[in-house]
């Protein structure tokens, strides 16, 4: 058994994901209060500007798992690499991003391992007792849970991005690279067809200067085209709180808040969110929030810079009249 | 074809109350079953509707758990399964993946298990993989669209910043999101049919499970403490007025920032 803290430095057509120096900013100060080493994780390859940029943000080491059955994603493949590294290093925590091929993994490898996982955690602390807490939200973020893992090891967690900020080290050092000959096979039940990279004209929600999201206040499916057209003619993003991506009307990658995604906007602008603690922890970092609502003693008003009284289907419309 | 689906029985809102120790107050909360478990039991249906087949409902839960199986024999669904013994409660993903895969071994050979991708209470999305886990299948998450094709499911879903087709050999387990379909309603045939089929209900000793393995005691992680979130007030200017008026200070708000 190590003191080490992992982080699954997750790679996409091999370059690293941003959510990964965020990670390990946060893996950097919990090493502080528990020692042990800061080991970043990859699966597959890593190229010198990949353990660059991890060296710059604080690794120790970089393990890289080599097997040619990485050399594209599968659920099981991946969970079964990881499993074999974790059994060989016996690491103490083991942060995993909450992305898509995180949130598959993650639990595999931890049911493999018969230990816990926390999904999406808001705070990483070591509480009054020295146990290792993950902060995490429940029942739409109404109640923030402190969750720990009481024997079993590593414990795990999942972290969605922009919940930490990312911060380079001060003083520039190389991690030591450990290439590791990984144990796993190819799944012969799972075969990918077609990949199909998002528009890059289409910004990231999470990396979206200019927000404009609804929610459970919007009457009917109808109304987003108006409200799709005013985020196009200020250059915002769209996106919802959890009502609307649970019903259907908006996909999930649209969705804010704990369970969907973090914003740090310039200016993000709520209609018709009544605002849950799980959507506000989602965007209240942002510089200037203005919001919508008929009813001006909704929690989203009083962390609004500006708060708007207004029915938005009257509103809008006359926005749009003046944005010629 | 043969179809589980996995369903759970959520707070029928999001409004939880702590008592003064901080634990959360569980009596007199309306229960529902968790939105995109609809879906997922709509999928297991139209499967069945186009190929024929059952399409077995299995939840986890106390006795009033039964609720949510019922929903799912009014929709049309087989047969049901109520997972409930004492010996269950507290269980974490692990321990709850564990008991909802010896259900699915002792329903026999299946084709497909069906998960909705999270719960509305907890929103981990770990149980169906863990489950999957446990199973030793193939693993497919958040699924947007699924055809079936021969013995291999096709589906298409939003993967790492974009999107992904794959095919997948059945047996298999899936997780799906709320695009995937429209779930159709109970209809007053399904409910009289669904009132004749009763419900079966396994316990510990009916499964074959290991007690270590099951809820708190199998279960690795717990709550150590609840708290309630705090928010982070701002100095709010509050504009009222005619729509005209208001639209007027949220435009000249975009023009100082120079976005129109």
């Amino acid at each position: 058994m190590s003191n080490d803290i992992w982080v699954f430095a997750e790679t996409n057509n091999g370059k690293l994901c941003d959510i990964v120096p965020e990670l390990l900013t946060k893996g950097r100060h919990l090493k502080a209060h528990k020692g042990g080493e800061l080991v970043a994780v990859v699966l597959g390859a890593a190229d010198e500007a990949v353990i660059n940029e991890l060296s710059e943000y604080g690794a120790d080491k970089v393990i890289i798992g080599e097997n040619a059955a990485l050399s594209s994603y599968s659920a099981r493949t991946y969970a079964q690499a990881m499993t074999d590294l974790v059994k060989k290093y016996e690491p103490e925590i083991f942060i995993i991003p909450a992305t898509g091929i995180g949130r598959e993994i993650a639990p595999l490898t931890m049911q493999a391992l018969g230990t816990g996982l926390t999904a999406d955690a808001l705070d990483l602390i070591f509480d009054e007792d020295g146990d290792f807490i993950q902060v995490t939200a429940g029942f739409g973020g109404n109640i923030l849970a402190h969750i720990c893992i009481g024997e079993k090891r590593p414990q795990m967690v999942t972290v969605c991005a922009k919940v930490f900020d990312a911060e380079p080290v001060g003083t520039p050092h190389t991690a030591n690279v450990v290439r590791d000959a990984v144990k796993c096979e190819k799944d012969p039940a799972y075969e990918l067809i077609k990949a199909v990279a998002a528009e890059t004209a289409h910004t990231q929600l999470k990396d979206a200067k200019i927000v404009v999201a609804c929610g459970r206040g919007i009457k009917k499916k109808d109304d987003l085209d108006m409200i799709a057209d005013f985020a196009s003619r200020i250059g915002a993003t769209l996106a919802c709180s959890r009502p609307l991506s649970d019903c259907g009307w908006m996909r999930h990658e649209s969705q804010l808040g704990q369970s969907g995604c973090t914003v740090k906007a310039e200016l993000i602008i709520n209609i018709g969110i009544s605002g849950s603690a799980q959507y506000l922890a989602g965007m209240q970092n942002s510089k200037c929030i203005v919001s919508i609502n008929t009813n001006d003693s909704a929690p989203i008003m009083a962390v609004s810079n500006y708060a708007i009284v207004a029915d938005y289907r009257q509103f809008i419309p006359a926005l749009l009249k003046k944005l010629h | 074809m043969n179809i589980i689906v996995f369903i759970k029985q959520v707070p029928d809102s999001d409004e939880v109350k702590l008592d003064e120790n901080g634990n959360l107050i569980r009596n007199g909360v309306r229960t529902a079953i968790n939105s995109v478990d609809k879906n997922a039991l709509e999928l297991g249906l139209s499967l069945r509707d186009h190929v024929g087949g059952k399409v077995t409902a299995v939840t986890m839960g106390p006795p009033q758990a039964k609720d949510v199986l019922k929903r799912a024999l009014f929709m049309g669904c087989d047969e049901a399964v109520l997972l409930s013994d004492r010996a269950f409660g507290g269980a974490d993903t692990l321990a709850t993946g564990y008991v909802l895969s010896m259900a699915a071994k002792k329903l026999g050979s299946f084709d497909l298990a069906i998960f909705g991708n999270k719960a509305s209470d907890a929103e981990t999305a770990q149980t169906g993989p863990v489950t999957a886990g446990f199973l030793g299948l193939p693993l497919v998450t958040s699924v947007e669209s699924l055809e079936l094709e021969g013995r291999s499911i096709i589906c298409l879903r939003s993967f790492t910043g974009g999107t992904e087709t794959s095919r997948t050999e059945l047996p298999a387990v899936v997780t799906v999101t709320p695009t995937i379909n429209t779930p159709r309603f109970m209809t007053p045939a399904n409910v009289i049919e669904g009132l004749k089929k009763g419900i079966t209900v396994w316990n510990l000793a009916d499964l074959g499970c290991d007690e270590a393995r099951c809820g708190i005691k199998g279960s690795p992680s717990r709550t150590k403490r609840v708290t309630a979130p705090q928010v982070k007030e701002v100095d709010s200017t509050v504009i009222r007025g005619s729509s005209d008026e208001t639209a007027d200070v949220l435009a000249g708000l975009l023009a100082d920032m120079h976005l129109i």
